[in-house]
């Protein structure tokens, strides 16, 4: 289990200056107990987070696809980092460019340009866009699928049923939100925080709204800006029903489907927080071991109190009670041995 | 008084508390007398400054009549501009006159016009205006709004006290400039010395600010003055279409006194810049801060025929206009007012639209420079912003009365907010190209290239690219001698080079920066700032050496035309290899900071006298003139040697000066083995050390107005002659052919 919330902090040292207060003994015990107890519940520090999120170095022995076919012809232009169009209609900025490097570690890196992109931009202006090539990603997957390109029928079977499929006012499809010249799903072992991150960033990108104190449509919902860091959008807003951890349910739910309970996740053995966090927190406790598991089995708040000064303290009054209890056992000894000798 | 006082402290100076209370107090006091009232005059008497009480003729006392004429003749003029701004001028003059009438006498417009001072002036019975001392009256305090949104309460004469717009200099950090050493200047851990431009001494105006504050010129003019300006078009309305007739203005003996000198683009009115600011404790005396010019930025009537040299018992010093009917029409600063100084460095002085150089002064008119120092104007006619009515502080975007300049600075300009960005994408986003079928294209282009580079097509042609101040000419029309303009331009590729450019420049304004992907072969300081290699050129620096020569028969043109193009010829094999190791070892981080971009710059190079003394590989202390004597005598060497021996130069030459900055200062400017002071004139009044040479590479001023909505189209740059020289910016031999051809070019042209 790995959360901020447990983890040292620095900028804190108030609450370990009220621990090593009352007595050098007791706070060299206090710090003990905390040696113990940080390795085990601070898997991610926040530089892990950044290196996990790095791709691996480049294996692929074949010529990279950006490199082949006529692509270097495509990419005399599209290097340019700033190579961007404002949309009439949306007023967005569509970024055209492509950077080699990301690219080069996007699962689509073998591929080259015309591997996709099949008509139209043999010539300068262009004349066809993006949306009227018609890409599908689904039949390519299909066709590829003995190359290892995961299937997905499902996710578009599950993506028709969803709130953008029904009810988008612009034309929505795959593109709409993954980059395939970026894409790489999220690694096997990344931070909680780091999967939470990327995987709202998707939806906050679009929902710019949301990323403010008291977003629209939220505004039950206590702390939003705490819960979009370590809680995945996609948690309330997907059926409970029939989820994979390995591939999130592309049915993304509407306003009124979606779940507003609080108790729903702030609950022992909770559908919703089965998901992610227990997943997990079980996986954390086979790799780091007893102390994680001792301190945070049937967790239903995201970390032990949700606040790291309390957290301190309790673990102080646990060590202080501890010491209380062998103080008063080693009293009772010496007592006994004094009667003794008095004997 | 000491006799009186010895029979008296004899009882109360035995007890021993009161012997130290006076003890405790004369450590208090003393120190404080000292520094209160010995001090200043010390330090006057030390620098040869002067100060006194400052008074002009134009802060008059009104009568109350007197001022309800003016405010009504105020209220109405500014009613017939709101008007007449909206009338179409396309139509019949006398239907639009009558509709402006119509219009100007509407209740809306009625109750619009005027300026709210008026009415303050009015209630509070202020009719004399005196300067500060007037406007403090009321706002003794500003709120200062800063970039996070917090607001203080700041004293407002302190704060404005502390700008660069009063004291020209900064030693307070946050320069992006860089010595020859490789230290940036004033940064956290070093030794802080002002710099700014009271103390650089720089080729384009010849002097510096103490021996150039306020000059008197005698001019002798000849001619009609038809040259300067045809077109006196006023904003506020039709004035005389005649050129300047100088040779009219003369009096009987045909002489006409002209102003000159940096103090007439700085706000303070003293006789010297703002001296005691130079130095780590003291402080302005308040009667120079009473000379302070509210009103040239904050007043929408502000007279720039006051602003003229005058002479008074104490010295030379800027006149200014302190009419109430200026202060009347006090309001917030306008374009009109920043640029009443600032055209000056954009358009110039000979620009057709500098409203500020049709005023020259009722009296002692200013001299006009003819000659441009960027030739990039600001005004509506020449700039899409000022078209659109964007206003200076819209993007210098001031914190109380400290004014941005942005994060980017080649030319080693104080800066009163470092960290304070004033760029382009401030207001266009990264796809600023929105109309254009090829707008991602264009786009894309930002990555490696500045938006001015496209817009600033050009500059005006007026722009001086090289001046020699050693040969003055004679200008016959204006009856004075003037530096001569050996090169003139405000062409791309001539007058208007293209650099990388990363934001950071050395202590010489060269800006610094790399080509991201260039083959290690962009060398700015050994090359392009260090030569000039356009055969165009050449030959137009030929032909006016040659005609220099006509005038000054020892010239020899060849060696001249070699100096002047390529200024590392006239340093020593040692001192070039000395050049070679410094750029290597202390700028190629400089250099490699950040992300570069292609950004045009004006280059500059200048011959003046040098003080041989102090000389390093990338140049030696210029020495500044006499304004007076250059101007009415031509003897550039007598105009030098009057100049430096103003008392400040003389101080700068001894060794507390050395040691409170010089040093520093020599570190920066990469000459080793600190200040000499060895006085360029020795006592027998021979000089010694000195030289006449070109600056030892070419200064490159920053160019960021005059944006035409229309830039440069592709094959401008893209195509074998294009404005562009890929090669010389450090692209590899494939990429110059690919850029240089670009078949899409040809593809989108077809």
């Amino acid at each position: 289990m790995s959360n901020r919330y447990s983890c040292p902090d620095p900028s804190r040292p108030a609450a370990d200056a009220a621990i090593r207060r009352p007595a050098a003994g007791l706070a060299v015990f206090a710090l003990l107990v905390l040696w113990l107890a940080v390795p085990a519940v601070s898997g991610a520090a926040p530089g892990d987070a950044a290196k996990a999120l790095e791709p691996a170095g480049e294996t692929a022995e074949e010529v990279p696809g950006i490199e082949r076919d006529d692509s270097p012809e495509c990419m005399r232009c599209h290097w340019m980092e700033t190579m961007a169009y404002r949309d009439r209609d949306t007023r967005k900025i569509v970024d055209l460019s492509i950077d080699r490097d990301v690219y080069r570690h996007s699962v689509h890196a073998d591929l080259a340009c015309r591997d996709c992109h099949a008509r139209g931009y043999k010539h300068y202006p262009h004349r066809t866009s993006s949306a009227d090539e018609a890409l599908h990603c689904v039949g390519c997957h299909a066709e590829r699928g003995d190359d290892g390109a995961p299937d997905l029928t499902d996710i578009s079977l599950e993506f028709q049923e969803s709130v953008h499929a029904i009810e988008a006012s612009r034309p929505f499809d795959c593109f709409s939100c993954h980059n395939p010249h970026t894409f790489r799903p999220v690694e096997d072992g990344a931070p909680v925080e780091a999967v939470v991150a990327t995987t709202n960033r998707l939806c906050l990108d679009c929902h710019t709204k949301l990323d403010t104190p008291v977003p629209k449509g939220h505004e039950w919902l206590p702390k939003p800006r705490e819960h979009w860091a370590s809680v995945r959008c996609i948690e309330c807003h997907t059926p409970v029903e029939g989820r994979d951890m390995y591939q999130p349910s592309h049915a993304l739910l509407g306003a009124p489907e979606s779940n507003r309970n609080c108790v729903e996740c702030h609950t022992q053995g909770s559908e919703l927080l089965s998901q992610l966090y227990n997943y997990r927190a079980a996986e954390q406790r086979e790799q780091e071991g007893f102390f994680a598991q001792a301190l945070y089995n049937d967790a239903y708040i995201v970390g032990m109190s949700r606040s790291p000064l309390i957290d301190r303290i309790g673990l102080a009054l646990a060590a202080l009670m501890v010491l209380g209890v062998i103080a008063h056992g080693f009293g009772r000894y010496l007592a006994y041995r004094k009667q003794r000798a008095s004997r | 008084m000491t006799q009186q006082k010895q029979p008296k402290p004899d009882k109360p100076l035995r007890s021993k508390t009161a012997k130290r209370v006076a003890i405790v107090l004369a450590v208090l006091l003393v120190p404080a007398l000292l520094y209160t009232v010995v001090y200043p005059v010390v330090f006057d008497a030390y620098t040869g400054v002067r100060n006194a009480p400052l008074t002009y003729e134009s802060s008059r006392k009104l009568t109350d009549a007197e001022f309800e004429q003016l405010a009504l003749e105020l209220t109405e003029e500014d009613r017939y501009r709101q008007a007449a701004a909206v009338v179409d001028e396309d139509q019949d003059s006398f239907a639009r006159d009558l509709k402006i009438e119509m219009l100007m006498n509407t209740r809306s417009v009625i109750a619009d016009g005027g300026y709210d001072h008026i009415k303050y002036f009015r209630d509070a019975g202020i009719r004399r205006y005196e300067g500060p001392e007037t406007c403090l009256q009321c706002h003794a305090t500003i709120d200062v709004t800063h970039a996070d949104g917090t607001v203080t309460t700041v004293d407002t004469l302190e704060d404005i006290v502390n700008t660069v717009h009063f004291k020209f200099q900064s030693n307070t950090g946050g320069f992006s400039t860089f010595g020859y050493d490789g230290r940036r200047v004033n940064a956290e851990d070093s030794r802080k010395i002002p710099v700014g431009k009271i103390n650089r001494a720089c080729g384009i105006p010849g002097s510096f600010s103490w021996t150039g504050w306020a000059a008197l010129v005698e001019t002798h003019p000849e001619g009609d003055g038809s040259h300067e300006r045809i077109e006196t078009l006023d904003r506020t309305g039709p004035v005389s279409e005649a050129p300047i007739e100088h040779a009219a203005l003369a009096g009987e003996d045909g002489v006409l006194l002209r102003s000159e000198g940096c103090g007439q683009c700085h706000i303070g009115g003293n006789y010297h810049p703002a001296t005691e600011k130079m130095m780590p404790v003291g402080d302005v005396p308040d009667t120079a801060k009473e000379g302070i010019d509210c009103l040239i930025c904050h007043s929408d009537q502000y007279d720039m025929n006051q602003r003229y040299v005058i002479r008074d018992e104490v010295g030379l010093r800027w006149n200014q206009d302190r009419s109430m009917r200026a202060a009347m029409a006090v309001g917030r600063t306008s374009n009109e007012n920043c640029l009443n100084c600032h055209q000056h460095n954009m358009g110039g002085d000979a620009y057709v639209h500098n409203m500020a150089a049709k005023s020259l002064g009722e009296k002692h008119p200013r001299l006009l420079h003819t000659g441009a120092k960027r030739g990039n104007p600001f005004s509506p006619q020449n700039d899409a912003h000022a078209a659109a009515d964007i206003q200076c502080t819209d993007c210098h975007v001031p914190e109380g009365h400290k004014i941005p300049r942005g994060l980017k600075g080649v030319d080693l300009v104080a800066n009163d907010l470092p960290g304070k960005e004033v760029a382009c994408e401030g207001c266009h986003s990264k796809a600023p190209h929105t109309a254009s079928e090829h707008r991602a294209i264009l786009n894309g282009h930002i990555a490696r290239m500045a938006c001015e580079t496209c817009h600033i097509p050009s500059l005006e042609d007026n722009n001086v690219v090289l001046r020699d101040w050693v040969h003055p000419t004679w200008d016959a029309e204006e009856g004075l001698w003037e530096p001569t303009d050996i090169y003139r331009s405000g062409e791309p590729g001539k007058g208007l080079i293209y650099l990388w450019f990363n934001g950071n420049g050395t202590f010489l304004a060269n800006a610094l920066g790399d080509n991201p992907e260039g083959d290690g072969s962009y060398d700015p300081l050994m090359q392009q700032i260090a030569e000039i290699t356009d055969p165009e050129v050449i030959a137009a620096v030929r032909a006016r050496a040659e005609r220099l020569k006509e005038q000054y028969p020892d010239i020899d043109v060849d060696a001249y035309v070699k100096a002047a193009t390529q200024p590392l010829s006239q340093l020593s094999p040692e001192m070039l290899e000395k050049r070679r190791a410094m750029i290597d070892a202390n700028l190629k981080q400089a250099m490699a900071d950040g992300e570069s971009r292609i950004y045009p710059f004006k280059p500059f190079n200048a011959m003046m006298y040098e003080d041989m003394a102090n000389q390093g590989p990338f140049g030696a202390m210029i020495l500044p003139y006499d304004y007076a004597t250059y101007y009415e005598t031509g003897d550039s060497l007598a105009a030098m040697k009057t100049a430096i021996q103003d008392p400040i130069v003389k101080r700068m030459y001894q060794e507390p000066f050395k040691l409170y900055m010089m040093d520093e200062f020599m570190a920066y400017f990469g000459v080793e083995g600190g200040w000499k002071t060895e006085y360029p004139i020795a006592d027998d009044g021979s000089l010694r050390n000195v030289e006449a040479n070109w600056m030892r590479q070419m200064g490159t001023l920053m160019v960021n107005h005059g944006i035409q909505r229309e830039g440069h189209d592709c094959t401008a740059c893209h195509s074998p002659d294009g404005i562009l020289d890929f090669d010389a910016l450090g692209y590899p031999p494939e990429r110059v052919a690919e850029l240089e051809s670009m078949d899409i070019v040809e593809e989108i042209t077809d």
